[in-house]
């Protein structure tokens, strides 16, 4: 490793770690109610609306793939079953925070939830 | 080199790349995140750069992606063109360092290498997944990208003695 290649580590090892602060700071925990959408395809195919104290809930989507399971419980999200080798997501586990997203890229299912939560649900 | 042993041995790098590649893709993915591995495919290409230059590393890359994608039977779908972009841009990235930062060794241009071949696939993601929160997953594949980028590094300048010595 030559003198360049260690100020080159240094100086990406701080741009990674400052914009992983940053990107923490930047999906901040969600107020109830917040708001789940799932698209398949780039289509937005359910929006949810979940509740803090919301009760164990599933639902099955069409993916392009096949179907996959989405189950969610209070706040938190995460794809329960998928029908795609990787399983990548599935192994992500529960989100809860707005703006992360869960990508199934074989299936082409994305689930994220929403930042724009408070200002849908006092509209109605 | 001569014209035919240059095609045996180009060959055997394409070969090594798509088996590699493929190998990653049939392992279980040994991190918890999403996008994350080794990059073991990448090592094959960097190889190539150092040995040949910038057109048969992109032909290494680009042919690896497509016979991966046709053994794995993921051809045109969203994922092969992550991988795709992902190739594309490391292979350039890595080219462009090779040739105009000497001050860089191997090992540098690997880490850089791994960093872009994320970068890629993550903008080729947004643009084919419209989802809008993609970036944030941006400084997990930064960082992931290091320990990755600096393992093929190293084992791609232990390659490299053994290759320009038989040469």
């Amino acid at each position: 490793m030559t003198r360049t290649d260690q100020k080159l580590l240094l100086v990406l090892l701080l741009i990674g770690l400052l914009t992983f602060v940053w990107s923490k700071f930047y999906t901040h925990p969600q107020v109830s109610p917040s708001q789940v959408v799932i698209k398949v395809e780039g289509e937005i195919v359910k929006i949810l609306t979940l509740q803090e104290d919301a009760p164990l809930q599933r639902f099955t989507i069409k993916g392009k793939r096949g179907q996959a399971i989405v189950e969610t419980k209070g706040q938190k999200v995460r794809m329960l079953e998928a029908p795609c080798p990787d399983q990548i997501c599935v192994k992500q586990g529960w989100i809860e925070s707005s703006r992360q997203t869960i990508v199934c890229v074989p299936n082409e299912v994305v689930i994220y939830i929403d930042e724009e939560a408070s200002v849908d649900a006092t509209t109605g | 080199m001569l014209k035919t042993r240059r095609l045996v041995y180009f060959s055997l790098f394409v070969t090594l790349a798509t088996a590699l590649g493929f190998l990653e893709m049939l392992l279980p993915n040994p991190f918890p995140l999403p996008g994350v591995k080794l990059g073991l495919a990448n090592l094959v290409t960097l190889l190539v750069l150092y040995v040949y230059g910038l057109k048969e590393g992109l032909a290494v890359s680009l042919l690896r992606v497509l016979f991966a994608s046709l053994l794995g039977g993921t051809f045109l779908s969203v994922g092969f063109f992550l991988s795709f972009s992902g190739a594309v841009l490391s292979t350039l990235v890595m080219a462009v360092l090779i040739k105009y930062v000497p001050a860089l060794s191997i090992i540098g241009v690997s880490m850089v290498g791994a960093i872009s071949h994320n970068v890629g696939q993550l903008l080729t993601a947004s643009f084919l997944i419209q989802t809008p929160y993609l970036f944030y997953y941006l400084p997990v594949l930064l960082l992931a990208g290091l320990p990755t980028g600096l393992a093929t590094g190293y084992l791609a300048r232990l390659l490299l003695r053994y290759l320009k010595n038989y040469q």
